[in-house]
């Protein structure tokens, strides 16, 4: 853990070098998620509810998804970078090192843009989701459960650049359609796409499932949560583990950091 | 006015935007995907709507789709080419770019078009080919098919002309990104990228109607609503004013960034 602690303290660091331009990259991710939500704001001034839920359970439910995908940027920016390393073979760097990579890879970089969503996961709770502070700890709980999948899921995603050449705009891709599923309310859907986005495509992971286990405090759904966090977690190292294997470069194992 | 070998060399630059598009199959199928995919979630959501305590009748989920298959063709077409200025003045390459003979705004732009002119059939039939799964029948006029096509080129333009402001921000922010975040969600919200302009209220549609965003997104997207020829016509005219308006203010950023290049150095 003290390991993990000291990568964290140095890619925090180095993220703020520039304050400036980490506060501005903050201030304007939280206007850019407020903004996101005045369409949803729209829709509920037409109609009352969107099969039972109502504004407030949208803001739960996209406060969930920010503060997930902002602690998984915030604390293991690296892992969107992990396709590119295996690509450029820059990845040696990190196969050199005594401790295993898949820690410093993830949390190789801090992306300070990632505690504007986690701000703005605190807004959309407490303030235009009207929840307590009572409730604050398991808002914590069921968000950070979903940063795990998060980083997890994100972690998969860029491990195909083991397996496929071009993966890393691959990735990306995949990773945008993960978020982009995430922040909508996906019990219009039919069964078959829900089960598909709490297993293959764990986005139900992300907010649906954490929003559903606040509203109804329900705490087989909190163990749900916490499952999948476990499994996708555990999934994402077998994964890297085997593409690990296949790994051939050796072309930078001199490389000086 | 540009001159022979300056055409000539504008129409290398789009030809080289298309074999760049062209060559992109990985990315483009992934965002097909995601087109698929957006269409999807947002049927399930019309679908899911209580449309009964609506007052405007005409507004359905079929015709509703292919608002959204139009908004999103438009997005999804014009991807986000404002990386390109913003790696370019990072790297400094941006030096090079200035010693040309084509300016750098034509040029840019020249090969952007190259670009969409692959991406736009790709996503016309990926994203129409999914709303017409999904809705069974298609709301559009033929009649206003032309019309359409020439709205939804020129909200590509007005797209494209504001990501080379965004692209130049570079210059004095260090990182484009979060310019475009701002960008973007003003485009997807004034711009009525999800909900039309119609279902907003009053006044908020009143600052959307007089935002640039709106010629962007919703203007095309509103003939999937309203295909009569005089609502066509308002469109694009609006839209050719927008187009004139921006152009003008492109070109002031432009003379500021590379001033500013120029002087303080990259």
């Amino acid at each position: 853990m003290s390991y993990v602690f000291s990568l964290l303290r140095m890619s925090i660091r180095s993220a703020f070098v520039r304050p400036l331009a980490a506060l501005s990259a903050i201030v304007l991710m939280l206007a850019n998620n407020l903004l996101f939500f005045i369409t949803f704001a729209i829709y509920f001034r037409q109609f009352s509810s969107l099969k039972g839920w109502v504004l407030a359970d949208l803001a739960l439910l996209i406060g969930c998804t920010c503060w997930a995908f902002g602690m998984a940027v915030f604390l293991t920016g690296g892992i969107r970078d992990l396709a590119r390393l295996i690509a450029n073979g820059t990845l040696d760097a990190y196969l050199g090192r005594p401790r295993h990579p898949l820690p410093a890879v993830l949390f190789s970089q801090c992306i300070p843009a990632g505690l504007g969503d986690i701000a703005c996961g605190l807004v959309f709770w407490l303030v235009l989701g009207h929840r307590g502070f009572a409730e604050l700890p398991l808002l914590l709980l069921v968000g950070t459960l979903g940063a795990i999948v998060v980083t997890a899921t994100a972690t998969v995603f860029q491990c195909l650049a083991f397996w496929l050449s071009g993966a890393a705009v691959l990735a990306e891709e995949l990773f945008e359609m993960f978020m982009m599923v995430a922040y909508y309310p996906e019990h219009p859907f039919g069964l078959t796409v829900r089960l598909v986005l709490l297993t293959v495509f764990p986005a139900g992971f992300v907010a649906m499932m954490p929003a559903e286990t606040v509203r109804g405090a329900d705490p087989t759904k909190l163990a749900a949560c916490a499952a999948a966090a476990l499994v996708y977690a555990c999934l994402a190292w077998l994964v890297f583990e085997r593409g690990l294997r296949r790994y051939t470069s050796g072309s930078r194992l001199v490389e000086l950091r | 006015m540009p001159s022979r070998s300056d055409w000539s060399a504008l129409r290398a630059f789009a030809r080289l935007g298309w074999q760049r598009a062209a060559s992109e199959r990985l990315a483009l199928l992934m965002r097909g995907g995601l087109n698929v995919l957006v269409l999807a979630i947002f049927w399930a959501f019309w679908r899911a709507t209580p449309w009964h305590e609506l007052k405007l009748k005409d507004l359905t989920p079929e015709r509703l789709i292919w608002y959204l298959a139009i908004t999103e063709w438009i997005v999804f077409t014009s991807g986000m080419p404002y990386r390109e200025i913003e790696d370019d003045i990072r790297s400094g390459a941006f030096a090079t770019v200035l010693t040309r003979p084509v300016g750098f705004a034509p040029a840019c732009l020249a090969q952007w078009s190259g670009g969409v002119a692959f991406r736009l059939p790709v996503f016309a039939v990926i994203g129409f080919g999914t709303a017409f799964g999904f809705s069974g029948g298609v709301p559009l006029a033929p009649a206003i098919l032309p019309a359409g096509l020439v709205s939804a080129v020129l909200a590509l333009a007005l797209v494209h002309v504001c990501h080379l402001m965004i692209g130049l921000a570079t210059t004095w922010t260090g990182s484009a990104a979060p310019v475009h975040w701002i960008w973007q969600k003003g485009l997807f919200v004034l711009g009525g990228l999800i909900i039309p302009l119609s279902l907003y209220p009053p006044r908020f549609r009143a600052i959307a109607d007089m935002s640039p965003f709106a010629a962007m997104l919703s203007a095309p997207a509103s003939l999937a609503l309203d295909p009569s020829l005089k609502h066509a016509s308002m469109v694009l005219m609006g839209q050719a004013m927008w187009l004139i308006v921006l152009v003008a203010f492109a070109g002031l950023i432009g003379r500021a960034a590379t001033s500013r290049l120029l002087e303080d150095g990259i």
